[in-house]
């Protein structure tokens, strides 16, 4: 049994304009003991939002809010609120986001602030204190002395690295990652990806790591997720997705990025993402695509399977339906 | 080719006050000396606070220096004021990192472009719309007649960053500094940005200074890549070689930091850099890098500096080892 299991997630915002689909039913799962999944995706993909229906903390503006999301076998967007709050939110599933590290309190102890939500659910007694923080601290390789600081004593990175062990405090078994560090320098990124490598080798935690740099997420993640407009794109393991993308939208992701060393130039995809709130008809990608045909202008495809777990949202992977 | 931009022992320093007579100096630029070539992009990167923001803007005039030169087109233009300095103005452009605050929201992109025609004075209307259009035709918003009248909120991001090349490129300049330009670009529009500024450049023969911290994007979009490091270059040299053969501790540590889209990555550790960036404040003694270097050599690095030395022609690294 997969560890996190997604539905059929809608989120839609509502707006002067119709609906905005920014999470437009999607389907995945993460299978866990220590599985790291990557969510791709641009501006407007879709991907910010799909944490928050994950996490229960939409916007006020809802129009649709629907599908399944199953952990440990149960289903967990359709029970009561204070019952998610109390059992789930941070117990089972936590959250790290990209600006987690000005979120801190600037005039408490750091020690204090990662161990505030295991004093809010008495999950520790008073003369352990200490212990589990340099615990928690060590996990994410900071000092035993970041106990005692201010936030404005640590740089991002440390910071960072804080949230991510105050994220640990009440042994999540899912970790969601929003582009965790994408407001840092490439070294610090390097430093908080080793990090996670390590918590997901020594601990078995599983992650869903999100992030618009689809090389980054090389750096974690074993199987991916790409997104466009609010769809699941593709999907398979790294392996497939980064050696043998089968959505044009993925190989043009791919060949975009400048590559440090090899012959190849980057190659650009013209035209920029869709609003999500008035996504072209048929395939969403069809306007940007180099390889459409006349169906992709009229039919938005569905998920073609292409190998063994892999899957990828495009005609010319699959039969189209009969005309009518 | 002769240089079109040139810079000797070029120093730009910050002072915070810390109480009411004492203060202390952020070293942001420290004797920095670099040329760049007519119609070449020199990539500067380094990580944030290294000083290369600075650097740009202290070639355009646009912070107060505290020593040192700067020569354009073989000119001192260290002390130019008023006219002399606006005539420089014109000809030297920034484009810069963040296309949601550089260009005004009020404005429409017919202002927006041609905002520095007026300034410099462009006074018939049609060769100020012929400008126009040429900058626009030239950064591919097309049809120029429909974009003309639209506001910045109507644009996409990338499209945004173009109404920022065209303002900077709508006066001519022979040198412009780009500061991270596509680095709030989404990835699939960023490579479409930096072939159309080296082709503006190839075309004009523009000269370039490519601010960036993405050492991908330099190793496509430079001919010559120079290293920052808290205030001062620590490696230049040509592109290729820079990126195939590092020298210096810090640039070789820099580009094993660099994912790249490879699913082995994820079954082993990145080499890293350990330590965080010191603060341009506190300059540890000697070489700036010594606290982090991994061929850290005692009494040496810790308190010689050591100078910017040509190896070969083109290649010059700031390192004791060599």
């Amino acid at each position: 049994m997969a560890l996190l299991e997604v539905r059929e997630l809608v989120l839609h915002y509502a707006s002067e304009r119709g609906p905005v689909k920014a999470v437009d039913s999607v389907s995945f799962e993460v299978r866990g003991e220590g599985e790291a999944l990557g969510i791709i995706g641009e501006t407007g993909s879709g991907k910010s939002s799909l944490v928050r229906a994950l996490m229960r903390i939409p916007p006020g503006n809802i129009d649709t809010y629907s599908g399944e999301v199953i952990l440990k076998g149960k289903e967990i967007i359709h029970i009561p609120e204070e019952e998610f709050r109390r059992e789930i939110r941070w117990k089972q599933i936590a959250v790290v986001f990209q600006g987690a590290m000005n979120g801190f309190n600037p005039v408490i102890r750091m020690g204090d602030q990662i161990l505030e939500r295991m004093v809010e659910e008495r999950a520790i007694i008073p003369e352990k204190r200490r212990e589990v923080a340099v615990e928690l601290l060590k996990k994410v390789g900071l000092s035993e002395d970041t106990f005692f600081r201010y936030p404005h004593e640590l740089s991002g990175g440390m910071k960072q690295r804080a949230a991510i062990a105050m994220a640990l405090s009440l042994n999540p078994s899912l970790l969601i990652l929003d582009e965790p560090t994408s407001a840092l320098d490439v070294s610090i990124q390097a430093q908080i990806m080793n990090v996670l490598k390590q918590l997901k080798w020594d601990m078995g935690l599983s992650m869903l790591f999100i992030t618009h740099d689809i090389a980054l997420a090389s750096d974690l993640c074993d199987r991916i997720v790409v997104m466009y407009s609010g769809q699941l794109r593709e999907y398979g393991s790294a392996e497939q997705v980064l050696l043998d993308p089968q959505d044009p939208y993925t190989r043009e992701l791919l060949s975009s990025i400048p590559r440090l060393h090899g012959k190849a130039s980057p190659h650009f995809v013209t035209g920029a993402p869709p609003d999500p709130a008035e996504p072209p008809q048929g395939c969403r990608f069809h306007p940007r695509c180099p390889e459409k045909y006349e169906i992709c202008t009229r039919k938005d495809p569905p998920l073609f399977a292409t190998d063994d777990g892999h899957y990828a949202r495009c005609w010319l992977k699959g039969k189209p339906p009969e005309k009518g | 080719m002769g240089e079109v931009i040139e810079t000797r022992e070029l120093k730009v320093y910050f002072f915070l006050r810390r109480s009411l007579f004492r203060q202390r100096a952020v070293k942001a630029v420290d004797g920095v000396s670099l040329r760049i070539e007519r119609g070449e992009t020199l990539a500067l990167v380094g990580e944030s606070g290294s000083g290369k923001t600075t650097l740009g803007r202290a070639l355009l005039r646009l912070v107060e220096l505290r020593d040192g030169v700067v020569l354009f087109r073989g000119r001192d233009i260290t002390g130019l004021k008023g006219k002399g300095l606006k005539s420089f103005r014109r000809s030297a452009q920034a484009i810069f990192q963040d296309p949601y605050s550089s260009i005004s929201p009020y404005m429409n992109i017919y202002d927006i472009v041609s905002e520095p025609l007026l300034i410099h004075r462009v006074k018939e209307k049609e060769k100020r719309e012929k400008m126009l259009f040429r900058a626009l035709e030239q950064v591919n918003l097309l049809p120029v007649r429909e974009i003309l009248y639209k506001y910045p909120h109507n644009l996409s991001g990338g499209q945004r960053q173009r109404v920022s090349i065209a303002r900077a490129m709508v006066l001519e300049p022979e040198f412009v500094v780009a500061d991270e330009p596509v680095s709030m670009v989404d990835a699939s529009n960023r490579a479409e940005i930096l072939y159309l500024l080296r082709n503006l450049q190839k075309e004009k023969s523009i000269t370039f200074l490519y601010i960036t911290h993405d050492l991908a994007s330099a190793r496509h979009f430079s001919d010559r890549i120079a290293v920052m490091y808290l205030g001062t270059i620590v490696e230049t040299g040509i592109t290729g070689r820079v990126i195939e053969e590092p020298l210096h501790p810090y640039t070789r540590g820099l580009l094993a930091s660099v994912p790249e889209p490879d699913p082995l990555n994820r079954k082993k550790l990145r080499p890293l850099i350990p330590g965080e960036p010191p603060s341009a404040s506190d300059v540890p003694s000697g070489c700036p890098f010594h606290p982090r270097c991994s061929d850290f050599i005692e009494r040496l690095c810790d308190k010689a500096r050591p100078s910017l030395k040509e190896l070969s022609p083109e290649r010059s690294v700031a390192c004791h080892l060599f």
